[in-house]
């Protein structure tokens, strides 16, 4: 009890826990695009360098959390060359960034810069939640390359599975045409919302299972690493979220291989590269049905789906992703780099 | 899933905060998914959303009297400076030189582990 009441004291005036602290440089940045290159923390790397496309409600530095805890550490020990494709709040001017900008801009822009530092042409593209979205609508609409491998996590294709989100977004009530024109971009503040909805009383246990383990150090910094991740939602691009609205979540065109993008329809069966899908089985932001058919739509011969305990964040940045997850991604890819 | 010890007040106290946690959340997810709990949610964002217009829109008119930018003005010239670096940027990438690879890259030319036999 005097340990969890000093140990409280601390946290009211602790700075913020640091994240993201594998060295890196910024090698784009364009407004809510940014490009990451990691430092090579091995002798020897692979051929075929990684782009790590970041979902476009939260900061990149998930994959980063902290020493020992860090995807793009642990790529980079293994000998991997990794990009990491982040976004910073978009301007008010960017609230006309659309689909249009993220994959046919953004994403191949990314590329380019990696092929020119890495004198590579192949790039394995890798997506998380929204990321995967996006990394998934390039590689349909780029089939000759030059991605070389696509690995998703948690990408949503069946939106239909996300059933809370549609229940509040129904077409006859959610005006998303009033929203996007009178605010522009959409608030963070709103984003966060709609995800503790999903979960409503789980912040209130949260504070209640810190208080219980204020004594251990561990827990206290893993819980706030998370935390401040959580704080740090970042708005989205109006045009951008009212596409993901109407033909996404309502129309669900993904799904139906009906999502047109820059007068281009998005045919999953285009892709034919190498694919690996991870999905969380107690994932409750884009549940298990939502992203299971991505491995059935692919056109490639070559694919792989790996259904893995854990929720939507830690089957990727979880403590336990360290020894349940990476190394299969690793055995995985690494045949496929070279 | 072993049961929890009468004898541990504390564990069965952490025990009924997860229970609690998992059925508040259930009932929750029950109410919030109902098609009349959407629908008043999203009138309730209405309101705040049309006022919020309203407002803008008289400000811009006082603004103009005032001679100042309004939002819309700022907004703009935003949109202008991102043209130009989107244009510097290009120019950037077109001058790029050769690979930017220097003595100190690693080789690309790790190969995977071979399986344990």
């Amino acid at each position: 009890m005097i340990q969890r009441n000093i140990k409280g004291l601390e946290q009211l005036t602790a700075p913020l826990t640091p994240v993201g602290l594998t060295p890196k440089d910024v090698v784009a940045s364009r407004g809510t695009m940014q490009l990451y290159h990691y430092r090579p923390l091995s002798d020897e790397i692979y051929r075929v360098p990684i782009l790590l496309v970041m979902a476009t409600t939260n900061r990149g530095y998930i994959f980063d959390l902290a020493p020992g805890q860090s995807y793009v550490e642990y790529l980079l020990k293994a000998g991997y060359d990794v990009y990491v494709l982040d976004w910073a709040p978009p301007r008010r001017d960017e609230s006309r960034l659309s689909f249009e900008d993220y994959v046919l801009d953004f994403i191949p822009d990314a590329i380019r810069t990696i092929q020119t530092r890495s004198g590579e042409k192949d790039v394995t593209v890798m997506g998380y939640c929204m990321g995967g979205v996006l990394a998934v609508c390039y590689a349909a609409l780029h089939p000759g390359g030059p991605m070389k491998n696509l690995v998703c996590f948690t990408t949503p294709i069946d939106w239909s599975g996300m059933k809370l989100f549609r229940a509040w977004a129904d077409a006859n009530s959610f005006d998303v045409d009033r929203m996007v024109d009178t605010m522009g971009n959409i608030p963070a503040e709103m984003i966060v919302t709609s995800f503790d909805m999903l979960r409503p009383v789980s912040r209130a246990t949260a504070q209640i299972r810190l208080w219980d383990n204020m004594w251990n150090d561990e827990f206290v910094k893993g819980f706030r690493m998370m935390e401040r991740w959580g704080n740090e939602t970042l708005p989205l691009a109006g045009e951008y979220f009212r596409q993901t609205m109407k033909e996404l979540m309502h129309a669900n065109k993904l799904n139906t291989n009906e999502f047109v993008i820059g007068g281009r329809r998005v045919d999953l069966s285009a892709i034919t590269v190498p694919v690996f899908h991870i999905l969380a089985e107690h994932d409750h932001i884009v549940t298990y049905d939502a992203s299971k058919p991505l491995i059935q739509m692919v056109g490639s011969k070559d694919k792989t789906e790996l259904a893995v305990k854990g929720g939507h964040v830690s089957v990727l940045a979880g403590a336990n992703a360290v020894k349940r997850l990476w190394p299969k991604i690793d055995a995985w890819l690494g045949e496929r780099s070279t | 899933m072993a049961e929890t010890p009468w004898t541990d007040p504390v564990a069965l106290w952490r025990d009924m905060i997860d229970k609690m946690e998992r059925q508040f959340n259930e009932a929750g997810n029950k109410v919030m998914g109902q098609e009349q709990f959407g629908a008043a949610m999203n009138k309730a964002t209405v309101l705040p959303l049309a006022m919020q217009k309203a407002l803008g829109e008289a400000m811009a008119k006082f603004l103009a009297t005032l001679n100042l930018p309004s939002r819309e003005d700022i907004v703009a010239m935003g949109e202008r400076l991102g043209a130009v670096e989107q244009e510097l940027r290009r120019l950037n990438l077109a001058l790029a030189p050769a690979p930017v690879r220097t003595a100190d890259s690693p080789p690309r030319t790790r190969k995977p582990k071979a399986p344990a036999s």
